[in-house]
């Protein structure tokens, strides 16, 4: 009879002991998953202070630790003694306390004959005592609901997560899922966008277009950013699109079709191109453009693009799709500047008629009175800009900013280049710092259109296809180019805005 | 001539000497005279079984039933089965203690000489049956009483000891109160069990019909010995009882107390005086008794639960407004057994 009650004491502290770690493990995982649902939560708000998945690992890990030790405390505590044992036998077998009676009446030892008696009686019936049934392993209901919402949860958190929600893709889950670490494909990642950079800087030295070169220059510092680790998977999507966007704008006017099929990538993963990377105008405006609806939003004051033209479906598609569009954009940039190199000459100012040009740009011919005109405003330019840094005055429009046209080109202060004042020093000071807004915040630089104050703009000869919306850019060389080449300087795009009363004529 | 009693001289003692076969063997024993009263006493199972344990334990029992209920018949059979020289008294208000206890009495011995010698009354016998004990004047109640208690007589300044074992059954009509002497708080406490005897149902009173109309009445056999219920007596106070029971009984009588902090509102509202630790003592004997009757040898709570309601009920005195509320003794004393004694959540020994 005691050693049924011994064994069946044994297994009671044993079912203590796995109800306690049960409850342990729900309990850990439930703290996992709820901090873990936090920092996804307020990570998509985006005010997660940075706390890596595995630090939250490890918090559970320890809470695990604790929720044992207070569990073997437990157990230890509250199993039953013998008696109680004993008396639990009794109610589960209907004994009517004979085994209770018994082991008492055992401890004090027998000495009656009725004692004797209860003793042989007791021995008897306690063959009926089966200590796994008296104590079965099955654990107490009220576990189990806990149990199934955490494994509930727990599938939850392991599940692709939406876009708005996916978590850094440096988690060790989705390392896990990949088979590979995030920071190996996130460090190639940032390879294939500096070669990018490389790539799209060629195209641009050889197009010597300042717009293509702020793109090389943002891929290449997005690059770097990348590979030093300083960006999440989602903002190297979100990044990636941007730049693409640029990169669209800056090819859009010389190659369509090479950049419907080179931003492929950018498209289908912004989602607010139509097939064959078809935009519209405002969309392709260089800078006037920024401010309209139909832009990716630019928060200028944080820098940050809204993720709902950015997102990626996912932190692994999103992996998967850079690493795609990005190979391919490489592959097309490759072959747009081995199609360029055999015919590696200067650009050379074109001039033909508005309706010769296929491409979208047009162009007018050379008059001599326009040069000399010309060269009176440069000088009157060159004059007016001295005296702007003598007084800290900007230049252009940036003094009239509420007026004219060229004011929805660029609401910031900063004129084109860098310095409180607006005009730079030099062409490397001019140029080489400049890259696209967005992406880095609070850095100040933008491209902005200067229109002198008393520009008078140019009729030209009407589109053959008529032009709505923001600004389009015209790459090539205008009439004055051969004399601002003499300056040391060069028109490299020209930059159209319809007039408003006229949008649909044939005045432009 | 009547066999003169022994004198107290010192205190009985008696070796059981028994093992557990033959304590079986009184066991089996016990059974069958259960068997031979039920034989002729029909449809009074409860009854008999408390009869039984009131003579394991040795305790006194008032019984209260109407007239015609067979509660003589029921003594007599008893006393037959167990072997027990049997006596009865009708109580009546001009009945004098001397009429029961006995007195000296002037003699002429075998020479002719005049002697005093105690003639005995017939309170010295082993089975006493006292018909309506609430007739008699609380002077002569009380020189049964006394016997009852201590298991002697005094008279004319000297003890003398009553036979074992002593047995009484002492009947109280609950109608026709008039001209009755109430038996006071403290001397009903000494009764052991106060057993009702209710009218018995239809196939009941059918079966008393058959059986006792008839041309030949059934006539019990003796199957006990006087020294055979002396044994099963020490017996009965040999069967040990569990911590956990005996601490739930003493819980239970401590709450029957108004002044109790463990008493419910019901029993502070309602009772004006709780079981006595004597009513304690008779629910863990009476217990026993019945673990005996049962063929057990410990005392569970269902032994509790059973006697506990003829032990108890006559010790429960309930205050005015219980009587105007109508509440019932029986009530109140079910209830404190559903909450105390039926409750399994009495909680498992822990470390």
């Amino acid at each position: 009879m005691v050693d049924r009650l011994r064994r069946s004491r044994t297994r009671f502290r044993r079912r203590l002991l796995l109800a306690g770690a049960i409850r342990s493990v729900t309990a850990a995982l439930a703290l996992f998953v709820v901090l873990e649902g936090s920092r996804r939560l307020a990570r998509a708000l985006g005010t997660a202070p940075e706390v890596e998945t595995g630090h939250l690992l490890w918090l559970a890990l320890a809470a695990l630790l604790a929720f044992l030790t207070v569990a073997a405390v437990q157990a230890w505590r509250n199993v039953p003694t013998l008696l109680g044992i004993a008396q639990l036998a009794d109610a589960r077998y209907d004994l009517l306390e004979r085994v209770t009676t018994a082991f008492e009446t055992l401890q004090r030892g027998a000495e009656t004959p009725v004692q004797k008696a209860l003793l042989d009686d007791a021995a008897a019936r306690s063959r009926q005592i089966d200590p796994a049934e008296l104590v079965p392993n099955s654990l107490p209901w009220p576990i189990w609901p806990s149990v199934a919402l955490t494994g509930v949860a727990m599938v939850l958190i392991l599940l692709p997560q939406p876009a708005a929600l996916a978590p850094d893709s440096r988690t060790a889950s989705t390392a896990n899922m990949e088979g590979s670490t995030p920071e190996g494909r996130i460090e190639e990642t940032g390879a294939k966008v500096r070669r990018v950079a490389e790539l799209v800087g060629r195209d641009a030295e050889a197009s010597r277009d300042p717009y293509l070169q702020a793109v090389a220059r943002s891929f290449d510092d997005l690059g770097r950013r990348i590979e030093a680790g300083e960006l999440g998977q989602a903002e190297i999507d979100n990044e990636v699109g941007r730049l693409l966007q640029h990169l669209e704008r800056a090819l859009g006017g010389d190659d369509a079709a090479a950049s419907a099929g080179l931003l492929g990538y950018g498209a289908e993963n912004r989602g607010d191109a139509g097939p064959g990377g078809s935009r519209t105008d405002a969309d392709v405006a260089p800078e006037g453009a920024a401010t309209t609806d139909t832009e990716p939003a630019v928060d200028e004051a944080t820098g940050r693009q809204d993720r709902s033209n950015g997102e990626v479906s996912s932190s692994t598609a999103g992996e998967q799709d850079t690493a795609t569009g990005l190979d391919e954009l490489l592959n097309r940039l490759q072959a747009r500047l081995e199609a360029r190199e055999p015919e590696d000459r200067p650009p050379q100012p074109r001039t033909q008629s508005a309706e010769n040009d296929s491409a979208g740009g047009f162009y007018t011919d050379i008059d001599p009175d326009l040069v000399a005109e010309i060269e009176e405003r440069q000088n009157r330019l060159t004059r007016q800009r001295a005296e702007n840094r003598a007084g800290g005055e900007p230049v252009g429009a940036a003094e009239e900013s509420n007026e004219g046209p060229g004011d929805l080109a660029g609401e910031g202060a900063q004129p084109l280049g860098i310095g409180a004042n607006g005009v730079p020093e030099s062409d490397s000071e001019r140029f080489d710092p400049l890259q696209l807004p967005g992406g880095r915040q609070a850095d100040g630089r933008r491209i902005r259109i200067e229109i002198p104050p008393d520009a008078e703009f140019t009729e030209v000869d009407a589109l053959a296809e008529p032009m709505s919306g923001g600004w389009r850019r015209s790459r090539g060389g205008t009439s004055a180019g051969t004399l601002l080449g003499m300056m040391d300087r060069d028109v490299v795009s020209r930059y159209f805005m319809p007039q408003e009363e006229n949008r649909d004529g044939a005045r432009r | 001539m009547t066999e003169v009693p022994e004198r107290v001289s010192g205190r009985q003692t008696e070796d059981a000497g028994v093992t557990v076969a033959a304590i079986e063997r009184e066991l089996e024993s016990l059974s069958r005279a259960h068997a031979e009263v039920a034989g002729v006493m029909v449809g009074q199972d409860e009854a008999i079984r408390q009869l039984l344990i009131g003579l394991l334990s040795g305790g006194h029992i008032l019984v209260e039933g109407a007239p015609g209920l067979g509660k003589t018949l029921l003594v007599r059979t008893l006393g037959t089965v167990c072997g027990l020289k049997f006596s009865r008294i009708q109580f009546t208000p001009d009945l004098m203690p001397a009429d029961i206890t006995g007195t000296i009495a002037l003699l002429h011995d075998e020479n002719g000489e005049a002697v005093t010698r105690f003639q005995p009354g017939p309170v010295f016998t082993q089975m006493l049956l006292t018909d309506e004990i609430n007739r008699a004047t609380p002077k002569t109640q009380s020189a049964l009483l006394e016997a009852m208690q201590e298991g002697t007589v005094t008279v004319a300044g000297q003890e003398y000891r009553l036979p074992t074992p002593f047995f009484v059954l002492a009947t109280q009509n609950p109608i026709e109160m008039e001209g009755t002497y109430l038996l006071p708080e403290a001397q009903i406490d000494r009764f052991f069990f106060k057993v009702t005897i209710a009218f018995p149902s239809f196939d009941v009173l059918d079966g008393i019909l058959e059986r006792t109309t008839g041309a030949q009445a059934a006539e019990p056999e003796q199957v006990l010995t006087p020294e055979q219920i002396l044994r099963l007596q020490e017996l009965t106070r040999q069967v040990p009882i569990a911590a956990s029971v005996r601490q739930r009984v003493a819980r239970f009588v401590m709450a029957t107390q108004p002044l109790s902090d463990t008493a419910p509102d019901e029993v502070k509202r309602f009772v004006r005086f709780g079981v006595s630790p004597r009513g304690a003592q008779v629910l863990v004997l009476a217990a026993k008794a019945n673990a005996l009757l049962e063929g057990r040898y410990n005392v569970s709570f269902e032994d509790i639960r059973t006697v506990a309601m003829p032990a108890l009920r006559h010790r429960v005195q309930l205050n005015f407004e219980g009587e105007a509320e109508g509440i019932e003794v029986e009530d109140v004393i079910t209830r404190l057994l559903r909450r105390l004694i039926d409750a399994k959540s009495s909680g498992v020994e822990r470390r």
